[in-house]
């Protein structure tokens, strides 16, 4: 299938996002929501194109239109760039201007310090350098959690892990009959903003902007805190195995919950001892 | 079908081929320039250190992979032509799943680029950047039964050599 970007017929697997087709040939588009790991969610509107052939509303988020025959794009015309200037324009005034919007902008080649009527608009708006991409709410639905959520409406509206309820002189704990965070930290991961990080402390990794806590698993060998208590738990449940009664799918050869380099060590000892999946004859 | 075959007895702990996989999977893909590289590029396998020597070991590629059975995203997948664990880093999220279900360790995560590594037998080369830069054949690629059959032949030798099949007609081409 081929679709034309810039005059340029570039081929593209049907339904991809036109998106991922134009940087995979090395158009560069602007886009600070899309993941090409997660549903698309055309959350920030900078990858804005302009369809050739369709009357008003031609302005569409490349990553929400999909590959399809004979559609010919253009990325750089007055009226995206109009448009682009103003989508950035919102993100910084509703940022307060977060370093890496700013950034984002220079990359694109708009100014700025330019945050023209919507500055006034959002003044009184506390910063925040979350643009409400929603990345990290679709990781945690891809990871089949699903707890943060967007919460609230207009100015309110915020990212939130759902389902934790007030515990006096603690983090927020998951309300009754909900499950837990997994502790997968794929919500940091795939934050562009870094305005949602994760740190371990004591034995604990914590969330502040999630106002959330989960237990770290320590390695049974080595004692270091390598993930979350409850993952592996949830690794080997998918599997279709039990972590405790050793790791599913390798006949029990391996002590559960070890941490990965210590399980490097024991695939060594494998290797080395001719049992290694390579299957070695004894060395010359 | 190839794939790389760890001799363990020849690793002599140089590293060349951790330096080699970081170089390889760079953005310049020249040692000088990746020195510099913000994130640094970091090596898809390990010289693991045993009884004074080194075990070099990567993905093993398996088959019925778990790190592919619990993938959310389908940054991993079987690579049917190539008969591999396909990955494909952009598509990654690094929730971390198939580095915890890695019976090996051999996935991790690496806070530079924010998704998970791991070894992808360089595609597009001849042979992987590891083994090209072990000196001393502790890593090779190729077929598993020209490799088996090379094994075989080189025992021979080594049995001939020592006498013991001397006067016998057990020899091998």
């Amino acid at each position: 299938m081929t679709v034309t970007i810039d005059g340029r017929p570039v081929s593209a697997p049907a339904g991809m996002p036109v998106l991922e087709v134009a940087r995979g040939h090395g158009v560069e588009l602007p886009g600070l929501c899309h993941h090409p790991g997660l549903p698309p969610a055309g959350a920030c509107r900078l990858c804005l194109v302009q369809v050739e052939g369709r009357a008003g509303r031609d302005l569409v988020a490349a990553c929400q239109l999909p590959a399809a025959e004979g559609l010919r794009i253009r990325t750089s015309t007055p009226a995206l760039s109009e448009t682009r200037s103003m989508m950035f324009a919102l993100l910084l005034a509703s940022t307060g201007g977060a370093p890496w919007v700013r950034a984002a902008a220079r990359a694109a080649g708009v100014d700025p310090a330019m945050q023209g009527p919507w500055a006034a608009v959002t003044a009184g708006v506390e910063p925040d350098p979350c643009i409400q991409c929603g990345r990290c709410v679709r990781a945690c639905a891809a990871v089949g959690r699903g707890l943060l959520q967007f919460m609230g409406r207009g100015d309110a509206r915020r990212v939130a892990m759902a389902g934790r309820v007030e515990s006096p002189g603690g983090a927020p704990t998951p309300a009754a009959g909900l499950t837990d965070c997994l502790g997968c930290l794929a919500c940091a991961a795939v934050c562009p903003s870094g305005a949602a990080p994760w740190s371990l402390s004591g034995d604990r990794w914590h969330n502040q902007r999630w106002r959330a806590s989960v237990p770290a698993r320590r390695c049974p060998a080595c004692d270091r805190p390598y993930t979350s208590h409850s993952l592996p738990d949830e690794v080997a449940r998918r599997l279709g195995g039990d972590a405790a009664g050793g790791w599913p799918r390798m006949g029990g050869r391996f002590r559960a919950g070890l941490c990965p380099a210590c399980r490097r060590r024991a695939a060594a000892r494998m290797t080395a001892s001719g049992a290694g999946a390579h299957g070695l004859l004894p060395s010359t | 079908m190839r794939e790389i075959f760890i001799d363990p007895g020849r690793c002599l702990s140089c590293h060349s081929c951790e330096l080699a996989c970081a170089v390889a999977h760079s953005r310049s893909g020249s040692l000088e320039a990746a020195i510099g590289e913000q994130p640094p590029p970091r090596a898809r396998l390990w010289v693991e250190p045993l009884n004074g020597g080194g075990v070099p070991i990567q993905c093993n590629q398996c088959a019925d992979a778990p790190c592919v059975a619990v993938c959310v995203t389908g940054a991993l997948t079987p690579d049917e032509r190539r008969g591999t664990v396909g990955y494909q880093p952009p598509l990654c999220i690094a929730c971390t799943l198939c580095g915890v279900a890695c019976p090996f360790g051999l996935i991790v995560y690496d806070a530079g680029s924010r998704r998970m590594l791991k070894c992808d037998l360089c595609a597009g080369r001849a042979a992987p950047a590891c083994v090209e830069a072990c000196p001393t054949g502790a890593l090779t690629f190729g077929d598993p039964v020209e490799l088996q059959r090379g094994r075989r032949r080189e025992i021979l030798k080594r049995l001939q050599a020592s006498s013991m099949l001397t006067g016998s007609r057990a020899g091998g081409r």
